[in-house]
């Protein structure tokens, strides 16, 4: 069982790595950052529950509980703050110089790179949005304005977008549910 | 690298700070120290960034049930994960996890595999996930229900030792109260998952992590696995390889004193040498220890040590060796002169040590310690003690005298570094006459691929070959047939790029050499060989079969028989043939027709299965773990075996590396372990296998597809087993897992193949009969250390050997005189009745066989008769 006064260097020793790990899977450090907090908001409350004393094994609980949460993400299209909610947690905005420090230690340019090429495979809507979205660097709202659909739809489709090219890109993706 | 954090970071986690640190666990659950550790930002952001993507691949293929007869079917209805999520080593990659499922026979089966989006699969070297089918890795056993039982140490390999894993895995039982798993790190409490499943993954080879599991039962009681554990008395080598152990024994061979003992150092098989063709051998060395304290081998051994004289080192790296038995009266040993002075620990039994160094160590600068328990002590700087190698012939007609003298100092080799591999190997026979080169037989191939060529030359012995005593060519003919590319003739290969053939390099498969005297004597010499699609699918197909060859010098007219019409040959300018065929000729036998001096002479079958009918088909079978051609198993009489590949049904094998297929078994058993006796075992099992690669046992330099794919350890281990009627079933407990089988088919058999090779542990089987009652034999383990669960049964007692001794002496006296007095009414018999009372065999050679037990008789006796009357003295069995 994890001991108390832990959490903390827990969180400094993780944060930034867990950051990164969102980073590629949705292209968006905005995104990144709020699927962080959430996951962390998840580890606190379970931290009592917590089993295994290694690094090793905290890690994995720590992104198992992410996966599930990336997982949802791209399900529905938005990041579910019911965590951070319930621990009144705020989520820092973020300067723009951390978004692109974000950015860079994710290396989503080269990322971006190998997508383009992959954007073949998808249906037109979700080319277009992750086009628009991940390649060409756009916000939500312009996205959403060039599609002529919400802002909310475009979240929704550049997410399933990238399910659907995680599969075919090498991507590693968990939907965290098993059967 | 020392680079800021976002920091939008310290600013979520100033959030957490606030909140507090989450509350408290329960009361009674042990703390533990967290160890502060500042990580590296970079360093884990590395770790993600760099973590390998993994690509989803399509699901292996299931294995074909009628493989799985033996081993037994998991339902599928009844499969589910247990949800254990053990972690990687690796945090980017997938937790590992049990599969767990039930067979119509209500036996437990257990798998493991990663899980990756809900998926049960592996991520194989290519970093590809691929699903694991049901059936094929699941190992079905049955479940007690207390204590574990399906326990096992399924390995996987890495593209380096870090990389490989072992995962150590089982059901413990629904009465099962916790289970700890000891390794490289000290201990693992497991969380149980359902009927008592536990799972926990390690990084290297089971040989490094040697995993120990520790089930404790809710009545308390305690129940321990070990896996890769040894007894050997073995010490580690000095650059990681396998480790080297140490044997002795009491020598009561022919001429040897009542006190005298000898020992033997060896290297134990493992990853780096897995086959004993290559291993090095060391000389047995033999002393007085009623004489002398000790004695001691001091030598330095370098490559290609020991040619010629029984114990050759081979291209193994050089190694100071250090060994020797030492008597009771000895307390403590210690080594100095290469670095720290260490202590050498001494077997109880045989009272036998061993040190190995680097072979840059000179023996002659150390010096071998001994402290007695009178307080005295001995030093040696060189080899001491040695008596002159048993069954050496002191003086012409005394051969069963005593040795008297003493064993000389070997010279000490300069240290050198083992050849590189192409020069280690034989030289080649011939020396090529450029001006024969011939290249002018071609024929089209059957399945449509490059035309293929036969090269011929003449040559002249190559004088570094080796070609055995009284042995002395004078002119040879060579061939060597390959398909031709670009002008290159070329030798297929199915694990990568074809092998160019040259006159003067390697021959390759169907090619060689031969001398015109034995061509005359044979009249041709010719090969088939069988080249397949693809020698790791399920079912192989046959391409084309090339026969080859040379005919003799006066020989004309040569035919190829059993391809339809007989079909003439065409010979190039030395006498050289090449014919290539359409798949595979099972039934027919292939052979070559010639005239010579008139008369018609005709080859014995070339590429044909010349074994007992009942050998050819198998009778039990069981899944490749690769997915390639499953094996059989054929039990024939006078407990003849045979084991192999299957192929159009029947054994075969298969040589992956070249493509071949060849009729007939890869192995052959010999029926038990020749101890003779009277009540046959409920089962005969025999274990053959070995590293992939040549027939000669060298490992393949890259895995192949299949095992890039599952991750699977080289080579094979291959258990089969004949048993008699009232078996039911044969629960095998192995390094790897725990499963059961049910011997099938009129004959009652079995076999089951394991990917790698068992280098330590050992085999045992738990055999159910229909009356109930369960029976425990060991089965052997050929690449175990000596002695542990090896082939070679375990030396008896000294007691137990004068009685077979005896027993045996008295029957042969009698046997004799029956000869030669003969019996009532034999006295006008003639030779019948002799011959008849000694089995067929001369006089004069079972009187030669009684003498020599007879003096294995006196040599236990008189070992015997030593330590009563020097109790103490000798070191114990």
């Amino acid at each position: 069982m994890a001991d108390a006064g832990e959490f903390d260097s827990f969180y400094r020793r993780e944060s930034e790595a867990l950051l990164v790990f969102f980073a590629r899977r949705t292209f968006d450090a905005e995104t990144a950052l709020d699927l962080m907090a959430e996951t962390f908001a998840h580890a606190y409350l379970g931290w009592h529950g917590l089993r295994g004393d290694s690094r090793e094994e905290r890690q994995a609980w720590l992104y198992t509980i992410a996966r599930r949460r990336l997982s949802r993400y791209l399900l529905r299209g938005r990041v579910e703050r019911r965590a951070l909610r319930r621990l009144g947690i705020q989520t820092p905005v973020a300067h723009e110089d951390d978004l692109a420090l974000i950015e860079q230690r994710a290396g989503l340019a080269q990322l971006r790179a190998a997508l383009s090429g992959e954007l073949v495979r998808l249906s037109a809507p979700q080319r277009r949005a992750l086009d628009l979205r991940i390649v060409q660097e756009r916000s939500y709202a312009e996205v959403a304005s060039d599609l002529g659909i919400s802002e909310l739809a475009a979240r929704a489709r550049v997410s399933r977008g990238l399910r659907a090219l995680g599969r075919a890109l090498d991507v590693q993706l968990a939907t965290g549910e098993r059967s | 690298m020392n680079e800021r954090p976002p920091a939008v970071l310290d600013a979520l986690g100033s959030e957490f700070r606030r909140l507090g640190e989450p509350r408290r666990p329960r009361a009674g659950i042990t703390r533990r120290t967290l160890l502060l550790t500042v990580v590296l930002a970079l360093l884990l952001a590395g770790v993600a960034a760099a973590a390998i993507l993994i690509a989803q691949g399509s699901p292996l293929p299931a294995p074909n049930a009628q493989d799985l007869r033996a081993s037994g079917v998991p339902l599928p209805a009844s499969v589910h994960l247990a949800g254990l999520d053990a972690p990687d080593p690796n945090p980017a990659e997938p937790p590992w996890d049990i599969r767990l499922s039930r067979t119509a026979a209500g036996e437990t089966c257990t798998a493991v595999g990663q899980v990756l989006a809900g998926q049960f699969g592996i991520v194989g070297l290519d970093h590809v996930f691929r699903a694991l089918p049901l059936g094929g890795v699941d190992a079905c056993g049955i479940e007690a229900p207390d204590g574990p039982v399906l326990a096992g140490a399924r390995v996987f390999v890495g593209t380096s030792s870090q990389d490989a894993r072992t995962v150590v895995n089982g059901v413990a039982g629904a009465g099962a109260r916790s289970v700890t798993v000891y390794g490289p790190e000290g201990a693992r409490s497991l969380r149980l998952g359902p009927q008592g499943s536990f799972i926990t993954v390690y990084p290297g080879y089971v040989e490094e992590v040697r995993p120990r599991v520790v089930v404790v039962t809710r009545d308390g009681a305690s129940h321990t696995i070990a896996f890769a554990q040894s007894s050997a008395f073995e010490v580690a080598d000095p650059d990681g390889g396998s480790p080297w152990e140490v044997s002795g024994e009491a020598d009561l061979g022919p001429g040897a004193y009542a006190d005298e003992d000898c020992a033997q150092a060896s290297q134990q098989l493992g990853r780096s040498d897995p086959s004993r063709f290559e291993a090095s051998l060391t000389p047995q060395v033999c002393g007085r220890l009623g004489q002398q304290p000790l004695f001691v081998s001091m030598r330095r051994f370098v490559p290609s040590s020991g040619i010629r004289t029984g114990f050759p080192w081979g291209n193994n790296p050089a190694r100071t060796l250090v060994y020797g038995a030492a008597a009771p009266r000895v307390a403590s040993l210690s080594l100095s002169g290469a670095g720290a002075p260490r202590e050498l620990p001494i077997d109880p039994h045989g009272g036998v040590f061993i040190a190995v160094l680097d072979g840059h160590v000179d023996p002659r600068s150390l010096t071998l310690t001994a402290r007695l328990r009178d307080g005295s002590v001995l030093t040696y700087r060189r080899s001491s003690g040695l008596l002159e190698p048993p069954f050496t012939p002191v003086c012409e007609g005394c051969a069963h005298s005593h040795r008297s003298r003493l064993l000389p100092e070997a010279p000490v080799p300069a240290y050198r570094n083992p050849l590189p591999a192409r020069e280690a190997e034989p030289a080649p026979p011939d020396l090529p006459l450029m001006r024969t080169v011939r290249e002018t037989l071609r024929v089209k191939d059957p399945a449509g691929g490059p035309e293929w060529a036969l090269r011929s030359w003449q040559g002249l012995p190559n004088p570094r070959a080796d070609f055995g005593s009284g042995y002395h060519p004078t002119r040879m003919l060579c061939t060597q047939v390959g398909f031709v590319e670009h002008g290159r003739l070329l030798e297929p290969r199915a694990d990568g790029a074809p092998l160019a053939l040259s006159a003067g390099g390697e021959y390759g498969v169907g090619g060689g050499c031969n001398e015109p005297r034995s061509l005359a004597r044979f009249g041709a010499l010719a090969e088939a060989v069988t080249y397949v699609n693809n020698p790791y699918a399920y079912a192989p197909r046959p391409l084309r079969t090339v026969v080859s060859g040379l005919l003799a010098l006066d020989a004309t007219h040569p035919l190829l028989l059993g391809a339809g019409a007989p079909r003439p040959l065409a010979l190039d300018a030395n006498h050289a043939f090449l014919a290539v065929l359409p798949a595979r000729y099972w039934d027919v036998p292939l052979r070559i027709s010639a005239t010579v001096k008139g008369r018609t002479i005709t080859t014995r079958s070339l590429e044909a299965f010349t074994g007992p009918a009942a050998l050819e088909t198998p009778q039990a079978r069981a899944p490749d773990p690769d997915g390639g051609a499953p094996w059989g198993f054929a039990a024939g009489p006078g407990e003849s075996s045979a084991t192999g590949r299957i192929v159009d049904g029947r054994l075969a094998t298969i040589e992956a590396q070249s493509g071949i297929l060849h009729a007939g078994p890869e192995g052959w058993g010999s029926g038990g372990d020749g101890q003779g006796r009277r009540r046959p075992e409920p089962v005969r099992f025999d274990t053959q296998g070995g590293p992939e690669g040549s027939p000669l046992g060298q490992a393949a330099s890259a895995p192949p597809p299949p095992a890039i794919e599952r991750r699977t350890l080289p080579g094979r281990t291959i258990i089969t087993g004949e048993a008699e009627a009232d078996v039911v079933s044969v629960t095998l407990a192995t390094p790897r897992d725990v499963r059961t089988l049910r011997p099938s088919g009129p004959a009652h058999v079995f076999i089951v193949v394991y990917d790698g090779q068992f280098f330590r542990g050992a085999i045992t089987a738990t055999i159910a009969l229909r009356d109930g009652r369960t029976v425990t034999e060991p089965v052997p383990n050929p690449n175990a250390p000596l002695g542990e669960g090896s082939l070679e049964p375990p030396s008896p007692s000294l007691a137990t050997r004068l009685r077979a001794d005896e027993t045996t002496l008295a029957g042969m006296r009698r046997q004799v005189a029956r000869a030669e007095h003969g019996g009532p009414g034999t006295e006008h018999a003639g030779p019948g009745p002799r011959e008849k009372a000694l089995g067929g065999a001369p006089l004069a050679q079972i009187v030669s066989g009684l003498r020599d037990i007879e003096a294995s008789v006196a040599a236990d006796r008189g070992r015997i008769a030593y330590v009563e009357a020097h109790p103490g003295v000798l070191p114990a069995e």
